[in-house]
C-alpha cells in the first residue's frame, strides 16, 4: 500500500492544531449560545471571517487524512496489518451503526463532514487499541 | 540467541522492534519473507526457527 511519507504526520498534527484555531469562533459562537439558551448570541463578536470557521472543517478533514495516510517511522507488515484489520472493523461497525440507527430512525440523517471525521476517528481509536493489545507496553514508539 | 537486542535484529532485517517484540510474544506471525530473513540471520533453517502449532 503507497502510503504518505512520516513528515506527514506533523504536517496532519499542524493541520489540526489550524483548525481548531480556524474554528475558534464557531466554538465560542456554540459555547455561549449554549450557555445563553438563545439561537443567536448577540454578544459574541467575531475575530474572523466568517469564512474561516466554514473553511476549518476541511482543514481539519485533511489533518487528519494526512496524518492517517502517514507512514510509520518503521512502516513494516505489523503495521500494515494493523492498518488493514482497524480499517476493517471501522467498516463493519459503520455498516452496523448505520442500520440500527435507520431502523430506530428512517429519517436519520448526518452531514458528510461529521461522518467522515468520525469515521477516521473511530480508526485512529481502534489502531490504537489493536496496536496496545499486540504490542502491549511498546506501543508508543510505533508512531 | 546471539545476545542481540531486539533493535539489532529489527534494523538487520528492516523491520520495527515493535515487530520483534510481536513475533517473540507470539502475537504475530511473519511473512514468509521475514521469517527467511530471521533465519538467515540466524544461521538456522525456518523450520528451526518456527514450529507450527497444533
Amino acid at each position: 500500500m503507497k502510503l504518505l511519507p512520516h513528515y506527514f504526520k506533523k504536517i496532519g498534527i499542524g493541520l489540526l492544531l489550524v483548525s481548531i484555531i480556524l474554528g475558534l469562533d464557531g466554538f465560542i459562537h456554540g459555547f455561549l449560545d449554549g450557555i445563553s439558551g438563545r439561537e443567536y448570541n448577540n454578544d459574541f463578536t467575531p475575530v474572523f471571517p466568517e469564512f474561516f470557521t466554514q473553511i476549518s472543517d476541511y482543514v481539519l478533514l485533511l489533518g487528519l487524512l494526512a496524518y492517517i495516510l502517514a507512514k510509520n517511522k518503521t512502516e513494516d507488515e505489523l503495521a500494515q496489518k494493523i492498518r488493514y484489520e482497524s480499517a476493517f472493523i471501522v467498516l463493519v461497525i459503520t455498516i452496523l451503526i448505520l442500520i440500527f440507527v435507520n431502523m430506530v430512525n428512517p429519517n436519520f440523517e448526518i452531514k458528510p463532514g461529521i461522518f467522515l471525521f468520525l469515521e477516521m476517528l473511530g480508526y485512529l481509536f481502534i489502531r490504537l487499541i489493536k496496536r496496545k493489545a499486540i504490542l502491549g507496553g511498546n506501543y508508543e514508539e510505533q508512531t | 540467541m546471539l545476545d542481540k537486542t531486539q533493535q539489532e535484529l529489527a534494523d538487520a532485517i528492516g523491520v520495527s522492534r515493535q515487530t520483534i517484540h510481536a513475533i517473540e510474544k507470539n502475537k504475530f506471525v511473519p511473512s514468509v519473507q521475514t521469517a527467511m530473513l530471521l533465519a538467515k540471520y540466524f544461521k538456522l533453517s525456518v523450520e528451526e526457527l518456527f514450529e507450527l502449532e497444533d
